[in-house]
């Protein structure tokens, strides 16, 4: 096929490298010993994990009570959580299925861990609601299904409930298009691994793929179908957890623009989260012919740009909140700001706003230490975008005898760290056995070394 | 082959006849319009004022939408479009002109603008309201942000009509970064301009997502127009035939219906939150347009503009089809007109839509002018950027 | 399909893809051709169909769009009226999202498990491997040797002007297995 290409067109993948040693090279991982830097890695995650485990534990065992929240502030940690790491999974489905659309072939190096970073992000943020309940073993009263007690349906005017629908259909599809992108490496795997337990898993879970054309004619519509459906899903998901506040009467918390200014923040954190675990992995697997400085360059961005809509997005609620003339929103603004929560109010805008703007610099940009210590600040600050909204909207509300103010008990933050704990103990085990870079995608789109014919007509007869 | 001729004779003449056929139509069409209107001003001023910021804020969405179109484009590193960038670079070029024609239809009723007799004695909550609508201050932005449009799109478009001269590549490396000032300073401006010119219609109600609103169904007819002149440009003989192919037609019909279900989403999600929350002050601009007899405007508004060309792009064939591709096209071009119809009219002319002879004369007049000055600025420069180095690329290249 | 095959094993896709267009064009029957990736353009040399799984997808999505605004409807409206709020029992805009993610799911699952179907993949499937590194850098091309007249040498002749690593002679066995 003679594609033409631009010669600005950097290449995809650095270090002439030949079809097969594309396999070699992203399988390797697979084939050596875990390091000691894995190790290490593990058990921090591990401890995490066992943290988080304990105290929810000791949460669901003794109540709710546990937590910090009060009369006031009714929704706190928990639900910050919650929306944060939901946000965090966006990126990895916009970068499978919004740039597959798009045809920006960059990201078939980046797809793969991106969207395993998609479901452990949707898994831990599932866990917040899921504790919020109380009683968690009655999750299953959200399913609308025939029932003895009425039969009583669930409330779909809810946005709670529409919040069930979402994360689940999220959840669901993430993991179905992650695992259908993955059957032909798996049938990769099963034909270069010598016989024994490997071989007999990928065989089983590769589904008899052969690489057959007919069957790739289909597998490529219906991943053109999944990526059709993922990109209106990721934006439904995140609107409907910006309608868990926004179809609400208070202010800061009711103001049309929430459903894109949540999109967009998610997409803006799930970069920084996906280039965080990027600068680490390409350094640790020896990646870096696959995910090039072109790649973090790209996502950078990228990023920025996903920071700048969000800072739009602020200037337009505080300027709403002035020209609609409306006392209460101006006052929440005004608290916002200058509030006792200022400090967290402001950790977001120069966190999220201020200091993606140094990305403009193309030198900024191709300095790996910067570019890590921003994504780090970005995390951190659409952490803090979530606090923001719901914290200062809640604790001082209509009613001034009401006011309270709010803080995190430790059980809280154990629960959080155990979340983080689950994210990184998932993905480090994703790395060792699955490829990390999806193999046939990353074959299709860059375009690779031909060697001379004889060259490799002797290796045949040799084999 | 004949993309080759018209890379090397890229000021090629098309059919003759046609085009004087095509612009004395158009120019009959323009002064036709005109002509109504400007009697009508004896008639009914109100109307025909309405009538004009709907077809002057179309006009200039259209030639906002052509930068914007051409400005993503460089940002994204995309080199699908060039073959056909002279179409969104024509509409761009139109800036000035339609910039200026919106600066004199705000400017001769001012006063329309509500809130130059809402406010008496103590301003309270509203003192940034009042601040903010100041006549002077509210002119001056108005001024500003059409100047800063049309500079920052006429540099866009010169340096690329330039790179045809000279072929020096590194043009497309500096209009990257021209792009990328004009997306931050249209982001902001866009939004204001927006608050400005359509919500301060009802000068008591607002909504935050109003700028994204507006945005949305600004893309959406850029697109459409894109479609529409890129079919008729390329055929019985046009420049742009054998360069704009089938390819470039299926990937802006996948960007239609892409930005058709954005409009929608942002309709939707603007409304039901409105519903929702089902507060006074933010129900009345739904309240005028849902019931009664807007109802079925504001449903036609949404058929036209989204279900039509969801059901209708979705298959793949269609998004390759010359003659689907155009009425889907003109079809979102009619929704956009009754998307404007349906934000200004309820607000100048109260709770019953008319549709008559001034309408008519309106449309007329807006279809013409739009269409001379878009094939007036597009023969104003070469009809293919012949030296930009993603030609190749985009001349070559296989949509999925 | 007779028992005979001819199997043509390449090392480039633009080599298969010549291949592929040239042998179907001198009028010779192809089974199939294995590849690592999705090789754009095969589908147009092999004179493929496109797929209609589009069309199972849309279904499924109509399904669960209706199907889910007919139960809101239905649940909230008709077997137990509920008072949410003051708003009325049948709410449209707020039964949308709920409607979407539903339409979403069928449209989703129901795509892949008709590709699942069609391509008779499912989880202990035992495919005939005939080169392990098709799924590592090997192009295989499938010819079907349809009649007498087929002239083996002339073929072979012809492929290996698009570089063909090699070129053997292969006979099915009876479920369409090569031997």
């Amino acid at each position: 096929m003679s594609d033409v290409h631009a010669s600005l067109r950097s290449p995809l993948v650095t270090g002439d490298k030949t079809i097969s040693d594309v396999t070699r090279d992203i399988c390797a991982p697979m084939d050596r010993k875990p390091t000691a830097l894995w190790w290490s890695a593990f058990g921090l995650s591990l401890t995490a994990l066992i943290v988080g485990v304990a105290a929810v534990w000791y949460q669901i065992a003794t109540g709710i009570g546990t937590w910090g929240l009060n009369k006031t502030v009714g929704w706190a940690f928990d639900i910050t959580n919650f929306v944060f790491w939901v946000g965090i999974g966006h990126a990895g489905t916009l970068i499978s299925a919004v740039l597959f659309l798009f045809r920006q072939k960059w990201r078939t190096a980046v797809n793969r861990s991106a969207e395993a970073m998609t479901l452990f992000a949707v898994m831990c943020a599932g866990i917040f609601p899921l504790i919020h309940m109380g009683r968690p073993w009655l999750a299953f009263w959200m399913m609308p299904y025939p029932n003895t007690r009425g039969p009583l349906w669930v409330n779909f005017k809810s946005p709670l409930l529409w919040d069930v629908f979402a994360i689940s259909t999220y959840l669901a599809i993430s993991a179905v298009f992650w695992y259908v992108g993955l059957l032909p490496d798996l049938a990769t795997i099963r034909d270069r691994s010598e016989p024994g337990w490997r071989k007999r898993i990928t065989s089983i879970l590769c589904l008899g793929w052969n690489g057959s054309a007919r069957t790739w004619l289909r597998y490529e519509t219906v991943y053109l179908l999944l990526a059709g459906l993922a990109t209106p899903l990721v934006f439904s998901v995140h609107t409907i957890v910006s309608m868990d506040f926004a179809t609400a009467v208070i202010p800061g918390w009711h103001t049309t623009i929430f459903p894109p200014y949540f999109v967009a923040g998610a997409i803006f954190s799930g970069l920084a989260m996906v280039l965080t675990l990027m600068i680490i992995a390409r350094k640790v697997m020896q990646l870096e012919d696959y995910i090039t400085m072109t790649h973090i360059d790209r996502m950078c961005k990228l990023m920025m740009s996903m920071g700048c809509i969000v800072g739009l997005a602020y200037g337009t609620e505080f300027f709403m909140a002035f020209y609609s003339g409306n006392g209460y929103e101006q006052f929440v603004f005004k608290n916002r700001a200058l509030g006792p929560f200022a400090w967290a109010y402001w950790t977001m805008v120069s966190c999220n706003v201020l200091i993606p703007q140094l990305l403009w610099s193309r030198k900024l940009r191709s300095t790996l230490p910067v570019v890590f210590v921003i994504v780090i600040l970005v995390n951190v600050g659409m952490w803090f975008e979530r606090f923001v909204i719901i914290v200062t909207s809640l604790h001082r509300d209509f009613l001034p005898s009401s006011w309270a103010s709010y803080a995190p008990t430790s059980i809280e933050i154990a629960t959080f760290v155990g979340s983080f704990g689950l994210f990184f103990t998932c993905f480090l085990i994703f790395c060792r056995i699955a490829p990390v870079i999806a193999i046939a995608e990353i074959k299709g789109a860059a375009h690779l070394k031909k060697r001379p014919p004889a060259e490799s007509i002797t290796e045949e007869k040799a084999a | 082959m004949s993309t080759e001729d018209s890379l090397t004779n890229p000021q090629r003449s098309f059919e003759a006849a046609n085009v004087t056929r095509r612009n004395s139509v158009l120019r009959r069409l323009a002064v036709a319009g005109a002509v109504v209107l400007a009697c009508g001003i004896a008639f009914s001023a109100e109307r025909v004022w309405s009538n004009l910021l709907v077809g002057t804020f179309y006009l200039l969405t259209i030639a906002l939408g052509g930068a914007l179109f051409v400005a993503l484009t460089y940002v994204s590193g995309g080199g699908w479009h060039v073959a056909f960038r002279r179409i969104p670079e024509a509409m761009a070029a139109v800036l000035p002109v339609a910039g200026v024609a919106m600066l004199v239809v705000l400017g001769v009723r001012m006063s329309r603008y509500g809130w130059h007799h809402d406010w008496h004695g103590d301003v309270g909550t509203f003192w940034f309201k009042e601040l903010w609508l100041t006549p002077s201050f509210w002119a001056v932005r108005a001024v500003a942000y059409v100047s800063l449009w049309s500079l920052l799109a006429g540099w866009l478009v010169a340096r690329s009509r330039k790179q045809d001269r000279t072929g020096d590549a590194s043009i497309t490396g500096g209009n990257v970064r021209i792009s990328a000032l004009f997306l931050a300073v249209y982001a902001v401006t866009f939004s204001l301009a927006s608050a400005d010119w359509m919500m301060a219609l009802e000068p008591m109600w607002f909504s935050t997502m109003w700028g994204v609103y507006n945005f949305a169904g600004m893309i959406q007819a850029a697109l459409a127009v894109v479609i529409v002149l890129g079919l008729i440009l390329r055929s019985n003989g046009g420049p742009l035939q054998g360069v704009f192919n089938d390819e470039h037609l299926h990937d802006l019909g996948k960007l239609l219906l892409g930005f058709s279900c954005f409009w929608m989403y942002i309709w939707f999600s603007q409304y039901m939150l409105i519903w929702y929350s089902n507060i006074p002050e933010e129900t009345s601009y739904f309240i005028t347009r849902t019931h009664g007899p807007w109802g079925p405007i504001v449903v036609g508004c949404i058929v036209l503009n989204w279900v039509i060309p969801f059901f209708v792009l979705l298959p793949k064939p269609a998004k390759r089809s010359s003659g689907i591709m155009m009425k889907v096209a003109i079809v979102v071009l009619i929704g956009r007109w009754v998307d404007l119809y349906v934000m200004v009219f309820p607000s100048t002319l109260g709770e019953n839509p008319v549709f008559g002879i001034w309408e008519a004369a309106s449309i007329s007049c807006l279809i013409g002018t739009a269409g001379l000055l878009l094939f007036r600025s597009f023969a104003n420069a070469g009809s293919v950027p012949r030296h930009d180095p993603f030609l190749p690329e985009s001349l070559h290249y296989h949509t999925c | 399909m007779s028992d005979r095959v001819l199997l043509a094993t390449f090392e480039h896709e633009d080599d298969l893809l010549a291949a592929t267009d040239a042998v179907r064009r001198s009028g010779f029957k192809i089974v199939d051709a294995f590849t690592p990736y999705a090789v754009h353009g095969l589908e147009r040399a092999m004179g493929l169909r496109p797929s209609r799984l589009t069309w199972v997808c849309f279904l499924c999505g109509m399904i669960g769009v209706l199907g889910m605004l007919w139960f809101e409807h239905w649940s909230t409206s008709i077997d137990w009226k509920l008072d949410v709020g003051g708003k009325p029992w049948n709410s449209l805009p707020s039964d949308v999202p709920v409607a979407f993610e539903a339409a979403v799911l069928l449209a989703g699952f129901g795509s892949v498990f008709a590709l699942l179907a069609v391509s008779r993949l499912f989880p202990g499937k035992q495919p005939q491997i005939i080169n392990p590194r098709v799924t590592d850098d090997r192009f295989l091309l499938v010819i079907d040797e349809a009649d007498a007249g087929f002239d083996t040498a002339a073929v072979r002749k012809m492929l290996q002007e698009f570089h063909a690593l090699a070129v053997e002679e292969k006979i099915t066995l009876p479920g369409g297995d090569l031997q």
